[in-house]
C-alpha cells in the first residue's frame, strides 16, 4: 500500500474540514443555539476520526473521538454550551492543524506531539462528563486575558492601565528582592492591580526571569514609566496600555489569536546540528588558547589599558566557553532510558529474572562522550546479565534471592563522571583468571601467584580472553571487554573491575564529563613541556634525596602514610634510561585509586587546554592522550596518566 | 566631572575593591567609612552624590544608616551591597529608601551599571 499517497490525501482533506470547523465554531460562539452549526462541527470531527483511524494515526483519531463525544452530548442537550467547551474545541482544532502540518512535513505527530495530544484528549473527556464548570463565572470577568475585576476598582477618571512586562537578566542574584525593588518603585507613582505570577510567588522566588505587572497610573507615557523603573540587572521592559475590550472585540481577538499566536510564539528550543556544535566548540577552543596567549602578552606589556581590555575579553571568552560547553550537555537519560529494554530482552532470552535499577539519569555530560559510551555500556550490561548473573536454579541453590539485581548508575566525581555497572551475580574468580592467563601463555604460574586481584582482573580486558563456558546468543563468546577498555581509554577515561566471588561484580568507568577543554599542570622534562590533567594531579612538592627509599629494588617515597613508587618523569616517558637524580620538584599523580610520584625538571604553570587527538601512529604505546598548543604557540603532549609507567 | 561616592563597608578588602571598580568607571571616591555611624557622619560632612553601603556592619547596620541618611537628606541616593541569601534585609533596605542593590561577589560591570542607574547617568 502506498502510504504516502494516503497520507497526502488525508492531509489535504483534513485541512478542508479544519477550515469549515473553524468557521462553524466561530459562528456557534455567536449563535450558541443554532443546532445546524453543532451538527456541522460534529460531522467534520466524525469524518476526521474515521480517516485518521484508517491511516494508523490513533492519537488524532482518539482526540477527534473525544471531541465527537463532547459535541454529541451538546447536540443532545445533555450539556449546555459554555466557553470552556468552545475553547477546548478550538484547542483541538489547533492541535489537529499542527498534527496535520507534522504529517505533511513527513514527521509523525504521534511522536512529536504525543504529550500535547493525550493531554488534550483527557481535558476534553473531562469536559464531556463535568456539568458546568465553576470556572466559567470567574473567567467571564477576564477580558483579553486580563482580569479587570482586579483592575477596575483602582481606576480613576484620569488614570491609565498598563501591562508592564519585566524580564530580569539571566543570572540575577536575589531575584525576589529585585522584583520587590521594581514593584516598590512602581508604587511610588501608581497602583498595582496584580502581578503574574502572583505577588506571593514573586516573593517566594517562584518565577523564572519574567513577570508582568498590571498597573494603574496617572502617567500617560510609556517612555516615562520605563525610565522610572529602569533598574540595573533588568534585561528588558515591555509596556503596553491595556483597555477593557467589548464583546465584539473578544470574538475578534479569538479569531485572530490562533494565527498571531503561531506567529509570535517564540520557540523555546531550536534544533542545531551536532556538526555546528562541534565547529563552535573548536572555535571556542582556539579562542581559549589565544586568550591565554593574549593574557601573557598583556602582562608583559605592562600597559594597564591593554590589560583591562584583555581582562574583559578573557571574561567574555570564559562565559562563551561555558555556554558553548553547556549547550553540548545532554542528560544521561538520553542513552540510559534505552537500557531497561536491553536488560529485559537479554534476561528473557536467558530465562533469568532481573531487577534492573537506573541511577543518575539526570547527570549531564557532553553529547559526544555520551554517544561513545552507549556501546560499551550495552556490552557491560549484557555481560552482567549473561555471564555475571547465575541461572535461577543456581541462585536458589546458593541461597540467593531468585531475582538478580543489575544496577547502572552515574554520578559526578570531581569533573568526571563515574559510571558503574553492578550485579549481584556469581562474581569473578580471580584464581580462574590467573589459571587461564597461564594457559594462554601470557604469564608463568610463578608470575601470576604474586598478582593482586586487581592486577588479575587486567587479564580480563586482554584481547582473546574468555571464561564463559559456552557461546550464548546474548553476548557471544565473551570477547569485547578489551574493546570496551580501549573505547573508554580513547575518550580519556579508565575502567576498573571489582568483584567478590559469589557475591557480584562491579565495573567502574571514569570518563570526562566534557571532552574538549581540560585544566592541566604544565611541567617540563628534558626541556620539553608536557601537560598533566589537573584531575589526576594530587600534589606537588620539593623532593629531598633523604626521603627516597628503596623497597624491593624499587625507589619509593612515603605519601599519605603509604609507600608509592617514584621516578623521573623523563624516564617514565622513556626519554632516558638512566634513573637520574631523585630530588627536586615532584608531582604525585593518581590513577584509578593508586598513586605514583614523578620528579620533573620544573613546574611551568597551569593552563586550560583544548585537547586534540593524536594519530594512532604517533601514539602506539598510549603514553599520551592528545596534543595541545601552549601559550607560546608550541605543540605539547598531554600525558595519559593511566598508561604512564610506574 | 566624576560623581562623588562615599564607600561604606566594614572590610577594608571590600572598600578597596569597590573603590577600584568605581575609579575605573570614572567616579570619584570622596570618602570611606567602616560602620553605619561613620556613614551618617561622613554623609553630613561630604554630601556625596552616592553612597555605596554594606547591609551588615558593626555599630549601626546598613539599614539603620539608610534610615538616618534619608532623614538628613530625603533625596539621598544609596546603593546597598548584599550577600547572597539576604533577600529579606534587601527588601527592608529598599523600604527604608535604598535605591538599588548589588550582590556579592561583585561583577565590576554590575556595580558600575547600578551606580550609573541610581545617579541617572547613562
Amino acid at each position: 500500500m502506498d502510504t504516502t499517497k494516503y497520507r497526502d490525501l488525508f492531509v489535504s482533506e483534513t485541512r478542508e474540514h479544519l477550515v469549515s470547523l473553524n468557521r462553524a465554531l466561530l459562528a456557534l460562539e455567536k449563535n450558541p443555539d443554532d443546532p445546524a452549526l453543532l451538527d456541522e462541527i460534529f460531522r467534520s470531527m466524525h469524518t476526521i476520526k474515521g480517516m485518521a483511524g484508517s491511516i494508523g494515526q490513533d492519537q488524532i483519531a482518539e482526540l477527534a473521538h473525544k471531541a465527537e463525544d463532547l459535541l454529541d452530548r451538546l447536540r443532545k442537550r445533555q450539556l449546555k454550551l459554555a466557553q470552556p467547551q468552545v475553547d477546548a474545541i478550538f484547542e483541538s482544532i489547533d492541535y489537529l492543524e499542527s498534527a496535520v502540518a507534522e504529517l505533511a512535513a513527513g514527521r509523525d505527530p504521534q511522536q512529536s506531539l504525543k504529550d500535547k495530544g493525550s493531554g488534550l484528549s483527557k481535558k476534553i473527556e473531562a469536559l464531556a462528563v463535568a456539568p458546568q464548570s465553576s470556572k466559567t463565572e470567574a473567567s467571564s470577568n477576564v477580558s483579553g486575558g486580563n482580569d479587570f475585576s482586579r483592575i477596575n476598582p483602582l481606576k480613576t477618571a484620569d488614570s491609565f492601565v498598563y501591562k508592564v512586562r519585566v524580564l530580569l537578566e539571566a543570572d540575577v542574584a536575589l531575584k525576589s528582592a529585585r522584583a520587590f525593588l521594581v514593584l516598590h518603585t512602581m508604587e511610588q507613582f501608581g497602583k498595582i492591580a496584580y502581578t503574574v505570577p502572583e505577588r506571593r510567588d514573586l516573593e517566594a522566588e517562584r518565577f523564572d526571569r519574567g513577570f508582568s505587572v498590571f498597573f494603574v497610573t496617572n502617567l500617560h507615557s510609556e517612555k516615562e514609566i520605563k525610565s522610572r523603573i529602569g533598574y540595573s540587572e533588568i534585561e528588558d521592559i515591555e509596556i503596553e496600555e491595556v483597555v477593557e475590550e467589548t464583546e465584539e472585540e473578544a470574538v475578534e481577538r479569538r479569531t485572530v489569536s490562533a494565527f498571531t499566536q503561531l506567529a509570535q510564539e517564540r520557540p523555546r528550543e531550536v534544533k542545531v546540528s551536532t556538526e555546528r556544535l562541534d565547529k563552535l566548540m573548536n572555535l571556542v577552543g582556539e579562542l581559549v588558547v589565544w586568550r591565554e596567549r593574549l593574557k601573557q602578552l598583556a602582562q608583559m606589556s605592562q600597559n594597564t589599558l591593554i590589560q583591562d581590555s584583555v581582562d574583559q575579553v578573557a571574561q567574555i571568552t570564559s562565559e562563551l566557553q561555558h555556554q558553548v560547553l553547556a549547550s553540548r550537555l545532554v542528560a544521561m537519560s538520553e542513552i540510559f532510558d534505552r537500557f531497561p529494554r536491553v536488560v529485559r530482552d537479554a534476561a528473557k532470552v536467558l530465562n533469568k529474572d532481573i531487577d534492573f535499577k537506573l541511577e543518575g539519569r539526570e547527570l549531564e555530560m557532553d553529547r559526544s562522550i555520551l554517544q561513545m559510551l552507549a556501546e560499551p555500556l550495552v556490552h557491560l550490561l549484557r555481560n552482567s546479565v549473561d555471564h555475571g548473573m547465575e541461572t535461577m536454579v543456581q541462585r536458589e541453590a546458593s541461597g540467593k534471592r531468585k531475582i538478580g539485581t543489575v544496577t547502572l548508575s552515574a554520578q559526578k566525581v570531581k569533573d568526571q563522571a563515574l559510571i558503574t555497572v553492578e550485579d549481584d551475580g556469581r562474581g569473578i574468580d580471580h584464581e580462574m583468571i590467573k589459571k587461564k592467563a597461564v594457559e594462554k601463555g601470557w604469564a608463568t604460574a610463578e608470575q601470576v601467584s604474586g598478582l593482586s586481584q586487581k592486577q588479575a582482573f587486567d587479564f580480563l580486558a586482554r584481547p582473546g580472553f574468555s571464561t564463559a563456558e559456552k557461546v550464548t546468543e546474548v553476548s557471544g563468546r565473551g570477547v569485547g571487554l578489551d574493546v570496551v577498555k580501549s573505547r573508554i581509554e580513547s575518550m580519556g577515561g579508565s575502567i576498573s573491575i571489582e568483584s567478590t566471588a559469589g557475591q557480584g561484580s562491579r565495573f567502574l568507568l571514569n570518563v570526562p564529563l566534557s571532552l574538549a577543554i581540560i585544566r592541566t599542570l604544565l611541567v617540563s622534562a628534558r626541556k620539553q613541556v608536557y601537560a598533566l590533567p589537573m584531575s589526576q594531579v594530587m600534589e606537588t612538592f620539593e623532593l629531598k634525596p633523604e626521603n627516597v627509599r628503596t623497597l624491593q629494588g624499587k625507589t619509593a617515597i612515603v605519601y599519605r602514610s603509604q609507600a608509592i613508587p617514584v621516578q623521573r618523569l623523563s624516564r617514565a616517558l622513556k626519554l632516558e634510561t638512566e634513573e637520574g637524580i631523585l630530588s627536586g620538584p615532584t608531582v604525585v599523580l593518581e590513577r584509578q585509586g593508586s598513586f605514583a610520584a614523578y620528579v620533573i625538571d620544573r613546574m611551568v604553570g597551569q593552563q586550560e587546554i583544548v585537547v586534540k587527538p593524536l594519530s594512532r601512529f604517533l601514539n602506539a604505546d598510549k603514553t599520551f592522550s592528545g596534543v595541545a598548543i601552549s601559550r607560546e604557540g608550541h605543540p605539547m603532549l598531554i600525558v595519559d596518566v593511566n598508561n604512564l609507567e610506574t | 566631572m566624576g560623581h562623588r561616592v562615599l564607600v561604606v563597608d566594614d572590610a577594608i578588602f571590600m572598600r578597596t575593591m569597590i573603590s577600584d571598580i568605581l575609579k575605573k568607571g570614572d567616579f570619584e571616591v570622596c570618602g570611606e567609612g567602616a560602620t553605619g555611624a561613620e556613614a551618617v557622619e561622613q554623609y553630613k560632612k561630604l554630601k556625596p552624590d552616592l553612597v555605596i553601603m554594606d547591609i551588615i556592619m558593626p555599630d549601626m547596620g546598613g539599614i539603620e544608616a539608610v534610615k538616618a541618611i534619608m532623614q538628613i537628606d530625603p533625596n539621598a541616593r544609596v546603593l546597598m551591597c548584599s550577600a547572597m541569601g539576604q533577600q529579606a534585609l534587601v527588601v527592608e533596605a529598599i523600604q527604608a529608601g535604598a535605591r538599588d542593590f548589588v550582590v556579592k561577589p561583585f561583577q565590576p560591570s554590575r556595580v558600575l551599571e547600578a551606580a550609573r542607574r541610581v545617579l541617572q547617568i547613562s
